[in-house]
């Protein structure tokens, strides 16, 4: 199942209305919930809901077992191994055990031996990147005493199982929900509303940006780069940056939106990251929920532990980026992608120290760094190293990267991508440019002011307002959409 | 952005937003229908087996898209013959030989051989037409267009596919059906994504002239051709020519005669290549089955008195004005024993 598609709407008002029947009553809302979320993983894959229901209980047990008072050291950090070692045991079996066996295959082949172990084609369990985090945040959080141990079965299956971010995320700490849940909840208008906004505009951001962008534009490019101009390469790398914009950021709204219907927030996983004026910043903006996560539980640990790893702050960027790369997909694409965010950081971290400098030796560089050129610059710098690191992220194969890479500059082809090629394609490419650039103008101070006077509108405005909306996409959108490209993840 | 204003939520306000909202796509919807209506609702295999469910029919048609071509010729055969022969057709929408096979053995084979009491529910059945065209022998693998969810599903072959595969890209267009036809008539639901509504509110704004119609048809008819042409290669696939052969053992082991009815083709569409080569090998190939299975086979990929006006816009099915004349010269011509009663024995 998936939320953007027609099942929600036979699988989602069933849900609300069960769910609501039961306002205030935390064992019927939960159970609910944990039944609507095993239901919803099912129809992903019938054969997998063991993964997710196994990881479940097993974390519950640790977490129980961690958490009991007067249990010896020994023992808790044994617990809290088993979990990190079952739970990344279970996403390097699921994601990457064909990926390493191949690159063992093609390992030792380079180096002479006649050696071909198999390699498994495991089917992926939904959205095991995203509850896998979570729950290791859960062991690792309950270990080192910063949440409170959950008591009740009931409650912790329905957090991981929560099923507007089974598919995408957000990665959902422990106590960013399961402190909701601990309690029955009561609908609210300003819930819903909130709800439905969010969902309506992960929806536009999803099912008509980013499903535009893909088969019109990026896809064909990519898919036969030699066919195109140099222009239109440079153009299906910045269209995917939309689009994979438009699926995951569309994506955690929808999920958000939903979440809200049922009483539940969840965190925020983009904010505007293409006003980032760093690439630092940008990782405080896109795919917030994974970075903060790979902070708290990986860079912050490594950086500031007592051994060797203690203040290699450049190195633990570089290893955190490898990773992160990584648990986008087993690739070296993905790997190469990441270590070049890496290297980004540590030049931007290098140059923020050599600026501090400059600043202390004359008080005009303060000065130059809060100018517009500056400014200017450093966002075009920041949102070209996100587009050009893309390259890698879509296309894994490292020959293929290099021969897009040279036809960024030189290129023959000549064909036109099919949304450039007729009047009604190119007016969907301006409406969707136009609508990126209206979303973003809300985060100035005059589109801020406009989207206040919008909420502060009288209802049957905003009413008629969004029913336009709506009947733009009835128009515009087909029915059955694309999958979500963070659903591979 | 996301997060709406506090001041502005309470239930009322929510409650006169939603209303608000839904009362304009209600009326958009009624406006928008005044241009681009509704489309026609087409028979489809569920209404074949209503009818077939409700009657003992001498003859049972079964085949692709232009079956429902056959429908004004029910009227006709009933008027003939007073009501002695009763017809009943079903068709199946965008479907190749394994997609008949398939509503065959799953839906239609259940009715065939209903007993009640001991006794055939429906003896009568005699004779079956396949009606078909090259494209039923088709290379799924490149055609991509089967869609049995949408067109002959029931509840309970989604529930088994789900149960077996989970909810999938395939199984999915059954959900998608169900959810249309909740909706029949709403033209946004109806035509959500297809762009004729958009098309339709462009031709009001900038009309597209009489010329550039004649060209995009010239144009549509030029790749028609290239088309049917390059089928040569696809169109020739050894499963659906076994699920035909199957389709034949099914009629002939009941008793039933077949006969293979090969439907007309837009003239404009056939250039002498694709005669000489795709449409060429397939009809070799209906005559030697027809021969070596006893089986009548009805050859009227060339003959039939139509012209390119009596095609619809998709230049392979016939107009609604079309059809019953298409009717009456058949069942003066090759389809005349339809008029006959059906023989005892059935097969010969």
């Amino acid at each position: 199942m998936s939320i953007h598609q027609v099942e929600l709407w036979f699988f989602l008002p069933v849900m609300l209305v069960l769910y609501w029947l039961g306002a205030g009553r935390r064992l019927w809302q939960n159970g609910v919930l944990l039944v609507g979320g095993w239901l919803f993983y099912w129809t992903w894959n019938p054969t997998l809901l063991w993964v997710i229901v196994a990881a479940t209980v097993l974390d519950y047990a640790i977490g129980r077992f961690i958490g009991t008072e007067g249990r010896p050291e020994s023992h808790r950090k044994a617990a809290l191994a088993l979990s990190v070692i079952y739970n990344l045991g279970q996403l390097c079996w699921f994601k990457y055990i064909g990926w390493f066996t191949g690159s063992f295959n093609d390992l030792m082949t380079a180096l002479g031996f006649e050696v071909s172990a198999p390699i498994l084609k495991i089917a992926l369990p939904l959205g095991i990147s995203y509850f896998t985090f979570g729950k290791l945040a859960y062991a690792i959080e309950v270990y080192y005493r910063r949440s409170p141990v959950c008591e009740s079965l009931l409650n912790f299956a329905t957090w991981v199982a929560f099923f507007p971010q089974l598919v995408a995320g957000p990665i959902v700490r422990p106590r960013q929900m399961i402190p909701q849940i601990e309690v029955g909840r009561r609908p609210t208008a300003k819930m819903f509303a909130g709800g439905a906004q969010a969902f309506l505009l992960g929806f536009i951001l999803k099912a008509y940006v980013a499903d535009w962008l893909g088969p019109n534009i990026v896809d064909p490019i990519m898919s036969a780069p030699t066919d195109y101009s140099a222009a239109m390469h440079w153009l299906a790398v910045v269209g995917y940056g939309l689009q994979i914009f438009g699926d995951f950021a569309g994506y955690s709204l929808m999920a958000i939106g939903l979440g809200r219907l049922f009483g539940v927030e969840l965190p925020e996983n983009f904010n505007f990251p293409f006003l980032s004026k760093s690439m630092m910043e940008f990782w405080r903006r896109w795919h917030i929920t994974l970075n903060t996560w790979l902070f708290d539980y990986l860079y912050g640990p490594l950086t500031l532990s007592r051994g060797w790893w203690r203040g290699r702050l450049d190195l633990g960027f570089l290893v955190v980026f490898a990773l992160c790369g990584l648990w986008h997909g087993a690739a070296w694409g993905f790997m190469l992608w990441g270590v070049l965010h890496g290297v980004a950081l540590v030049v931007e971290r290098r140059w923020g120290e050599y600026y501090k400098t400059l600043c202390r030796k004359d008080r005009v560089w303060v000065k130059r760094r809060k100018t517009r050129v500056y400014a200017f610059v450093a966002w075009a710098l920041a949102q070209s190293w996100f587009i050009v690191t893309l390259i890698p992220f879509r296309i894994h194969d490292v020959g293929n990267i290099a021969g897009y890479v040279q036809g960024m500059f030189v290129s023959a082809g000549s064909a036109v991508p099919p949304g450039l090629e007729s009047l009604r394609e190119l007016q969907h490419f301006a409406v969707i440019l136009l609508f990126l650039v209206v979303y973003h103008l809300t985060q100035t101070r005059l589109g801020g002011w406009a989207w206040g006077r919008f909420q502060a509108a009288p209802a049957p405005i905003r009413g008629v307002a969004y029913g336009l909306v709506l009947v733009y996409l009835f128009i515009y959108v087909p029915l059955s959409a694309g999958t979500f490209v963070y659903a591979n993840f | 952005m996301a997060q709406a204003n506090q001041s502005t939520s309470n239930w009322g306000s929510v409650a006169v937003v939603a209303v608000c909202a839904l009362v304009t796509v209600v009326a958009a919807d009624f406006a928008l229908a005044r241009l681009s209506p509704v489309p026609t609702a087409i028979m489809e295999v569920d209404d074949g087996i209503r009818m077939l469910r409700d009657h003992d029919p001498d003859t049972l048609i079964l085949g692709s898209s232009h079956t429902r071509s056959f429908l004004p010729m029910r009227d006709l055969i009933r008027e003939r013959t007073s009501g002695d022969n009763e017809v009943v057709l079903v068709p199946v929408e965008w479907g190749l030989f394994t997609s008949y096979k398939w509503v065959l053995d799953n839906r239609v084979a259940p009715l065939v051989d209903e007993v009640r009491n001991g006794q055939k529910v429906r003896p009568s059945i005699k004779r079956a037409l396949i009606i078909t065209t090259f494209y039923d022998a088709c290379d799924v693998q490149h055609i991509g267009n089967v869609n049995l969810p949408a067109r002959a599903w029931e509840a309970q072959h989604f529930g088994d596919d789900l149960a077996h595969k989970g909810l999938t890209e395939f199984n999915r267009n059954y959900l998608q059906t169900r959810w249309k036809s909740a909706f029949s008539g709403s033209v946004l639901i109806q035509n959500r994504g297809h762009e004729r509504v958009g098309d339709a509110l462009r031709e009001v704004v900038r009309p597209v002239s009489d010329e550039r119609k004649a060209e995009v048809r010239a144009e549509n008819v030029k790749w028609a051709k290239r088309n049917m042409e390059k089928q040569w290669d696809i169109c020739w696939h050894p499963p659906e020519i076994a699920a035909l052969e199957q389709i034949l053992d099914f009629f002939l082991t009941r008793d039933i005669e077949p006969t293979i009815i090969l439907f007309p083709l837009l003239p404009d569409i056939t250039s002498e290549k694709s005669k000489a080569t795709t449409l060429l090998r397939y009809e070799k190939y209906a005559a030697e089955l027809g021969k070596r299975r006893g089986v009548r086979v009805v050859d009227m990929t060339y003959g039939a008195p139509l012209v390119g006006a009596d095609f619809q816009d998709d230049f392979d099915h016939l107009t609604r004005e079309a059809n019953p004349r298409f009717a009456a010269w058949a069942l003066e011509n090759h389809l005349q024993f339809l008029l006959e009663p059906p023989s005892p024995g059935g097969a010969p």
